[in-house]
């Protein structure tokens, strides 16, 4: 649902015609070099249309009612993400998981990775990404009452509108993805957040890595 | 809330109509002091051209002369005289100036004006001078309710710059644009629209969802734009006057990329399915659907041209993004770009004889204009982000996103389209995503 909280009750004015009158003027300007002001005739002007009716209060719509926000967990800040080598797993993850035996299933989705990561101008899936992918897929399928929609992000180095739909091939690779390895199709949802949530703020290599992702939430 | 009182007061101002008259265009002494007055707007010839503005007499006559005068001035077509050189003080809108005094500070055209306020009515009077051929040039009168007095002052500045260049002002006309607020990391950007001065902004959203991309009808009384919710990306037309939102859909489940079209029955815009985005036109009255592009590239960013027979847009079918033309029901596509780089959001010229674009090359950004056939391509202005440009309703001006640096807060800067005269828009808060209306009535 939109989160839109746009009251719609307006006191309007009520449109206007434009009124364009033409003013009989009759000038007679002399033209002088003199230094003295020379008088010119007054000007007058004859208005023919004054349609400044006064304003007229139509109620529309009723009050709108704010929404209740959207019920989904907090974007995960970059700090999570930007350690390098470990670029694509959430450090948690890492430490869950240590000295456990695979294939594990994850005890949330962010145990289990809930963000990959794309290469420049590209939306196929590294190793790296398949990697995340599989556990997330062992997690969804493990929760099937469980649906979850997917954003794809681009880095700031392309046009807002060039980037949405760059964001929405990366969420769309990585749902058909998850779809290949079991999960139902119907359990996943998709948008492009094209280059207006970054993650990180950097605008240099390391910041625009983190910023080409694709992040698997939870809807409800 | 507040926004409330801004739409509100939007579409109060944007029905004031200012009245006009023409007072008197006198001739007094042939065609001959004409000819010498007149700005050459001809590409790399230009002169800018000395005029005197007095402040005008009566109610905010001081402040309606600085408007003028910051509007002449940012066109770049005008020298605008400092009014402290000013020998003559006692002017008078009804009184010949003493033209040696103005020709002493070497002004070749001069404003007097005055204003009075009758029943909440303004009514400003002004009469433009040629100071060498002691000739008046205009005479015009402007009417509407007293607190409008900045729209008089753009239709003042409209008729002297169309009485001296012969074309069209653009003053009198606003901008659409995205006001950006909070930190890099949990951005705001709301709906807003000012007067294309910077002034009289107002905020038509509440920053629930992020605003991109919107853009005027061309009667100025509707906008439409993208709104990205964590949950989806929708394409909305808002109603000014009314306050009423009605959603704009595609077959797929994201809609992006909005345009009217130049009658304002229709909005193109990009539907995507399955990271899959083509352009649709959806007509507003009927409702009917169409889709004009099928194939699994990615083709989004459409314009119309103004005389509705052709369509500009974004694509990557050749393997990177480049500007493409086809007809207005999506038949014969061809390329359109062909410099080194990637190009996208392209707009037509108001005229139709130009597209405006961006490029991406070498890590930067670049606004550039091109023929309407893909020749003639040259670079106006170039930063590490600039992006989406929009056409002042004259064509003579270009305004667009910039980002000066890596990190640097938003701001809507204009040029020429020659590539003379790059300049900050006077609005000094983060903002992206310009998109000028037509003049206003």
């Amino acid at each position: 649902m939109t989160q839109f909280v746009l009251p719609m009750q307006f006191v309007l004015p009520k449109k206007r015609q434009l009124g364009v009158t033409l003013v009989a003027l009759s000038l007679v300007f002399v033209a002088s070099c003199a230094t003295r002001p020379k008088p010119v005739a007054p000007v007058t002007s004859i208005p023919r249309v004054q349609s400044e009716a006064a304003s007229t209060t139509r109620p529309t719509a009723p009050p709108a009612v704010a929404s209740a926000p959207t019920t989904l967990p907090p974007i995960a800040r970059a700090e999570a993400f930007s350690n390098g080598a470990n670029r694509g797993l959430a450090p948690q993850a890492a430490s869950a998981t240590a000295g456990q035996v695979a294939p594990q299933v994850a005890a949330t989705l962010g145990e289990a990775g809930d963000r990959i990561f794309f290469l420049t101008d590209r939306f196929d899936l590294t190793d790296e990404a398949r990697t995340v992918l599989a556990r997330q897929a062992a997690w969804i399928s493990a929760n099937p009452s469980k649906r979850v929609i997917i954003a794809g992000s681009a880095d700031e180095r392309g046009t807002r509108e060039y980037n949405l739909a760059l964001g929405s091939r990366r969420a769309a690779s990585t749902r058909d993805f998850l779809v290949s390895l079991g999960v139902s199709g119907g359990s996943i949802e998709t948008v492009s957040y094209g280059k207006e949530r970054p993650i990180d703020a950097r605008s240099n290599a390391d910041g625009w890595a983190v910023n080409r992702n694709a992040l698997t939430q939870l809807l409800d | 809330m507040t926004f409330t009182n801004s739409l509100q007061r939007f579409a109060f101002q944007r029905f004031l109509a200012v009245f006009w008259f023409v007072l008197a265009v006198m001739v007094t002494s042939g065609g001959q002091a004409f000819a010498q007055l007149n700005v050459s707007v001809t590409e790399g010839h230009r002169r800018p051209l000395p005029i005197a503005i007095a402040d005008f007499s009566g109610p905010n006559g001081a402040a309606i002369a600085a408007s003028v005068r910051a509007n002449l001035d940012r066109s770049g077509l005008f020298q605008v005289q400092n009014p402290s050189s000013f020998l003559q003080k006692d002017t008078d809108v009804n009184v010949a100036p003493r033209f040696p005094a103005w020709r002493e500070i070497r002004t070749e055209a001069l404003v007097i004006g005055s204003g009075a306020v009758q029943n909440s009515r303004l009514r400003v009077e002004f009469r433009m001078w040629d100071v060498s051929g002691e000739s008046q040039m205009l005479g015009l009168e402007f009417a509407s309710a007293d607190e409008n007095w900045r729209r008089i002052a753009h239709k003042v500045s409209d008729a002297i710059y169309k009485r001296l260049t012969g074309e069209d002002g653009y003053f009198d006309s606003r901008i659409v644009f995205v006001a950006e607020s909070g930190p890099p990391l949990a951005r705001i950007k709301r709906l807003a629209v000012m007067d294309q001065d910077g002034a009289n902004p107002s905020f038509l959203t509440d920053g629930t969802d992020l605003i991109l991309n919107p853009r005027f009808n061309a009667a100025g009384q509707q906008i439409v734009y993208s709104a990205l919710s964590q949950r989806g990306l929708k394409v909305w037309v808002l109603d000014i006057e009314t306050g009423r939102r009605e959603a704009i859909q595609g077959t797929g489940t994201m809609a992006y990329a909005p345009r009217f079209t130049p009658d304002g029955q229709s909005i193109l815009f990009s539907s995507d399915t399955d990271g899959d985005s083509n352009i649709f036109i959806k007509n507003l009255r009927t409702g009917a659907l169409r889709q004009l592009t099928d194939n699994p590239s990615i083709d989004t960013s459409p314009d119309m041209s103004p005389d509705g027979r052709q369509i500009i847009f974004t694509s990557d079918r050749g393997g990177s993004p480049q500007i493409y033309r086809m007809g207005a029901d999506g038949s014969g596509a061809r390329r359109l770009s062909f410099g080194s780089g990637q190009y996208s959001t392209a707009v037509w010229s108001p005229k139709g004889d130009l597209i405006a674009f961006t490029r991406q090359s070498g890590g930067r950004f670049q606004i550039g204009v091109m023929n309407a056939d893909g020749s003639g391509e040259r670079m106006l202005a170039e930063a590490y982000l600039v992006e989406g440009p929009t056409w002042s309703p004259n064509g003579r001006v270009i305004m667009f996103q910039r980002e000066a640096a890596p990190g640097a807060s938003p701001s809507l800067w204009s040029v020429d389209v020659s590539g003379t005269n790059l300049r900050q828009v006077p609005y000094n808060a983060a903002s992206s995503d310009p998109a000028w209306s037509a003049s206003l009535p």
